[in-house]
């Protein structure tokens, strides 16, 4: 078992200036116990298709 | 026990796609976001394009890490205060949190699917210009050389 201790002292951010959080990021101004993000991005080679137009499966 | 924000001021542009601005504490946050990205060089689209159950990559399992270890944690936050000054954000979107306050447990998940489709060619070299290298034994890509290093030649005698 690994102990883990945190002291906290005071903390002053002056500014904050963020473009974009996107994509199910977090901006956290707090405490937090437990935070898992992941994320899949899949653009491969074989996803350039060069043909004449086909479409994508559709709904149902 | 949870430290309190204070926060000077908050400027938001936009918040879009199911994001949330939190203030207050919350126990549980789970963020989800599922896209398909399709870029045409002509752009026509059907309304009913876009199935999310075609595709495999939208069920693949995350794999998620776990601590080799358990981990046993304590925190003592001496009864300080967490001081943010103005914060200026141009936008949040695709289930993106952006919280002031405390939360206990945050869990997302992204898959955005990315197509290209042109119809003419595109100049540049015509064969196929990206490779994906396959390994033996570990993993995909270069991993044997760094696991097995070459042995360096015999010095000669």
């Amino acid at each position: 078992m690994m102990n883990f201790c945190v002291e906290n002292k005071q903390l002053y951010v002056g500014s904050v200036r963020i473009i974009g959080v996107a994509s199910s990021s977090i901006f956290l101004i707090g405490d937090t116990k437990n935070i898992t993000l992941s994320s899949m991005f899949d653009t491969p080679p074989e996803s350039v298709i060069i043909s004449p137009f086909v479409p994508l499966p559709a709904e149902r | 026990m949870a430290r309190i924000s204070i926060v000077e001021d908050v400027h938001i542009n936009g918040i879009s796609s199911s994001s949330t601005l939190h203030i207050g504490d919350h126990v549980r946050t789970e963020l989800r976001t599922q896209a398909m990205a399709v870029q045409r060089e002509i752009p026509y689209f059907y309304g009913n394009e876009g199935n999310f159950e075609a595709f495999p990559f939208f069920y693949r399992p995350f794999p998620i890490p776990q601590p080799p270890e358990p981990v046993e944690m304590t925190v003592n936050n001496w009864g300080s205060f967490i001081r943010v000054g103005p914060v200026r954000i141009l936008g949040i979107s695709s289930s993106a949190l952006f919280q002031i306050g405390s939360n206990v447990t945050s869990q997302s998940e992204t898959r955005i699917k990315h197509f290209r489709q042109s119809v003419t060619d595109k100049p540049g070299p015509q064969q196929q210009t990206t490779f994906v290298k396959l390994g033996k034994d570990i993993g995909v890509g270069d991993f044997e050389d760094a696991l097995h290093p070459p042995r360096p030649p015999r010095p000669p005698r």
